[in-house]
């Protein structure tokens, strides 16, 4: 199992943190700090590749089943199905007292966004005639829910040994009048007056998915970008690292030296 | 969805690395828009956008007193529902045009959820809490040839430029509660904050760095590999986007892509204002008013 | 039902004069007359043929995709199968209402449309193909199956469809004790006899023939059925006209035509 804990907030290096010094947030950090992050891969045995992910208080469980021969139709490349849900217990509005099975409309816009994303990455080409599913599943949303989807279901196909061309992390910022700011709780959000959300792919520095609520400064929308893609790819290192961890132990369970 | 052979797609490409597009037009022109409004008897508001004689968007708006949501007590409800016709396309039929419809009328409602449309929201409040006007917008899409979301919005902007509702007297009840109202059908008010509702603008990448269209066609959207839909509220401002396709793109063509959309769609803004002050002039004034399009 | 009033001295069931004393209808109308039409063929770009039909206030749009391969998994191995669909727009009636492309009586309407134009189109002509014929009501002011008849029946020739006629339809209804030809909304309601019929014109064979509620006996039915007949008459001419202007426009745009 590999595991990776990170206790001390990590830290954004950008060119506003200087300035910005004292402003401290509710929770202590400042601006440009994300919260503590944890992640784990491989902890579910039925699933081919599995991910958690957790920071601050998002929580976030993925299944990576597959690749798997396509019973419906015969494609020549390799399709992908997601599927994101909120626990009813997430504490996100609208997902408590929810009724039966079905999906509500923002969980299928995200679903099919979780999808391009990963399809980004992912060499569907290699998989005729297959499909590979995610799913996952949002047992706690503290703020940032569908960006820790990205990266938990980044590190379950990893996981599952898809081959993939990158890897892939979100991020979220949030515009609080003039300030941005970093990995918003759930409260934050709800009172900011606009949110940026980011898929990114760290080997490739592309954005691979975009997503704006609310009303945000043209120039403000440029820099949250910038912000979000530097917590990407701190994001990105922190999920290799536990990717090397998984690999090494696994290695070593079966008597191979070190790499 | 067009399919495109490689070929084809090669020859989209490579002309846009040149800056040159099939039907002549700059990397960030659009096509001619045709815009008419009041073109339902049956709606308080309606208009049909057409993009380049392909593109066919219908939109009517009919609104109903109800109640407020408890969320936001003191704004009215604007809520969207965005059929494809079949006339549109094959893949329309039955179900089939449900994902793009739900896909449109989010888009629809994210950029009309935003905070700049917020005061508009508020003049369609009656009664604190208790009573609001609630618009139902309905929007068809008759025809699609690219660019559907800038259609779209652009239609349904023009609707609530152009949208008419009856005046509403507030008659004081005994106690706070009792307060009734009373809907005076022959003296009817346009919405005055309607000119803050925002348009999108999409612009959709082509593979390379810093290659990327707007106003595509069907057959440009096919083989784009990545696209950005950004509302632009008539300050300039960001109220919502969204990205599309799986390419990626990379950070500075996205941050001048954004740009670019702005700029555009204040032009758009701009241009369509224009247009709409002397239709709704001219239709205070009385003038008579020239049907295009298949209602002439 | 209660003794109705002296002929032409309407109170109808909402208390409205049907007919004035002058004999004419609430829009002004003769009780033979059918309301104002225009049309247009060609009026959408990407449909094999298009054409938009307007009577009245009801306003339709037809499209025609096809012959084409068929999409689905039936077809016929020596003549072509037509399907239909038939939908109406939410703004198109005063009342909001949510409808569905599926509900009974879109299902019905297509239906009829879809067994109307069997009968004329020459299937044999295209072997193992398909021929969609959608129709959108974009407003309802009475007699949407009228307009979609008449609406596909262009919207066919413009696709260049093989048909041994046109396919003309009218409907009659009853107020007041009087036949009135194409009735708008007003005059037709659910608790009064209208008969729909369709014709073609040049053979004068009956396709389709539709009454809802009763009439009285054999001699109103045959009257109903001249009314009819002489509405899809009125009709034919303005239909004719316009396919042969259209006609006409297209072999001057080649240069075949001097007009």
């Amino acid at each position: 199992m590999g595991a990776i804990t990170y206790g001390p907030l990590v830290r954004i290096d950008g060119e506003g943190a200087k300035t910005k010094e004292r402003d401290v947030r509710e929770d202590g950090r400042r601006w440009d700090e994300l919260r503590p992050i944890y992640m784990r891969v491989g902890m579910l045995s039925t699933a081919t590749g599995s991910g958690y992910f957790e920071g601050g208080g998002t929580k976030i469980f993925c299944a990576v089943h597959g690749p798997r021969p396509s019973a419906s139709n015969y494609t020549i490349d390799g399709t992908m199905h997601c599927d994101v849900r909120w626990a009813q217990f997430s504490g996100r509005e609208g997902a408590a007292g929810r009724q039966g099975d079905s999906m509500s409309e923002e969980e299928r816009e995200l679903s099919s966004s979780l999808q391009r994303t990963l399809a980004s990455a992912v060499r569907l080409e290699n998989y005729p005639k297959c499909r590979i599913d995610v799913s996952a599943f949002v047992l706690e949303d503290g703020g940032g829910g569908f960006a820790a989807v990205t990266t938990a279901a980044s590190l379950a196909l990893a996981d599952a040994g898809v081959e993939m061309t990158d890897i892939m992390a979100g991020s979220t910022v949030a515009v609080i009048g003039k300030q941005l700011v970093v990995d918003p709780s759930a409260r934050e959000e709800a009172i900011a007056d606009g949110t940026v959300r980011v898929g990114f792919a760290s080997q490739r520095a592309k954005v691979t998915d975009l997503m704006q609520n609310g009303e945000v400064d043209l120039e403000q929308f440029r820099e949250a970008i910038k912000v979000c893609c530097t917590a990407s790819a701190q994001v990105c290192g922190l999920m290799k690292e536990c990717l090397v961890k998984k690999a090494k132990k696994w290695l070593k369970k079966r008597g191979r030296s070190e790499m | 969805m067009q399919f495109l052979s490689d070929a084809e797609c090669e020859y989209i490409r490579n002309g846009a690395k040149d800056g040159i597009r099939s039907d002549g037009r700059a990397m960030l022109d659009i096509r001619p828009v045709t815009l008419e409004t009041t073109v339902l008897p049956t709606a308080s508001g309606s208009a049909r956008v057409r993009i380049g004689k392909v593109t066919d968007i219908l939109v009517g708006i009919k609104p109903e007193v109800a109640e407020p949501s408890q969320d936001f007590p003191d704004e009215g409800i604007i809520s969207f529902t965005v059929e494809c016709s079949s006339l549109a396309s094959p893949d329309f039929v039955g179900r089939g045009g449900a994902d793009l419809s739900a896909e449109l009328g989010q888009l629809l409602t994210r950029l009309y959820t935003s905070p700049v449309t917020r005061e508009l929201r508020r003049s369609l409040s009656i009664i604190k809490g208790k009573k609001c006007w609630i618009l139902h917008i309905d929007a068809l899409v008759l025809d699609s040839g690219g660019n559907l979301f800038g259609a779209l919005s652009l239609a349904v902007r023009a609707a609530l430029r152009v949208v008419i509702l009856p005046r509403v007297i507030v008659i004081p009840g005994e106690a706070d509660d009792d307060d009734e109202i009373e809907v005076d059908e022959e003296e009817f008010k346009m919405l005055e904050r309607s000119r803050d509702a925002p348009i999108a603008v999409t612009l959709a990448s082509q593979g390379d760095r810093g290659i990327y269209m707007a106003d595509c066609t069907s057959e440009e959207e096919s083989c784009a590999t990545a696209s950005i839909t950004m509302g632009v509220s008539p300050l300039g401002k960001s109220c919502g986007a969204v990205s599309a396709g799986t390419g990626g793109i990379d950070l500075d063509t996205l941050s001048s892509m954004l740009k670019d959309a702005a700029q555009l769609g204040l032009e758009i803004l701009d241009a369509t204002d224009r247009f709409l002050k002397t239709d709704i002039d001219n239709r205070m004034s009385g003038a008579p008013i020239v049907p295009i399009g298949f209602f002439s | 039902m209660a003794p109705p009033p002296k002929r032409g001295r309407g109170g109808g069931a909402r208390g409205l004069e049907y007919i004035s004393l002058d004999g004419l209808r609430v829009d002004g109308r003769l009780h033979t007359e059918v309301r104002k039409i225009r049309c247009s063929l060609g009026t959408l770009s990407r449909a094999d043929g298009s054409a938009y039909y307007e009577q009245g206030n009801t306003r339709v749009l037809a499209a025609v995709y096809g012959p084409r391969e068929p999409t689905g998994r039936d077809f016929e191995h020596d003549k072509a199968i037509v399907k239909c669909e038939f939908s109406t727009a939410m703004f198109a009636s005063t009342a909001r209402r949510r409808t569905w492309k599926g509900d009974r009586k879109s299902t019905a309407a297509a239906i009829v449309v879809q067994r109307l134009f069997e009968g004329v189109i020459l299937l044999a002509e295209y072997p193992r193909c398909q021929i969609d014929i959608y129709v959108q009501v974009l407003q309802n002011d009475g007699g949407t199956l009228v307009a979609a008849v008449n609406a596909a029946c262009l919207a066919l020739i413009n696709a260049g469809v093989a048909m041994s006629d046109y396919v003309v339809a009218c409907s009659v209804g009853y107020v007041d004790n009087t036949f009135v030809a194409d009735p708008n909304s007003l005059e037709s309601g659910s608790d009064r006899p209208e008969l729909t019929l369709a014709i073609t014109p040049h053979s004068g064979k009956i396709c389709s023939c539709q009454l809802v509620s009763k009439l009285a006996d054999d001699a109103s039915f045959e009257s109903a059925m001249q009314y009819a007949t002489a509405g899809a008459k009125q009709i034919f001419q303005v239909l004719e006209y316009e396919v042969k202007k259209y006609s006409l426009g297209l072999l001057d745009s080649r240069g075949m035509v001097a007009l």
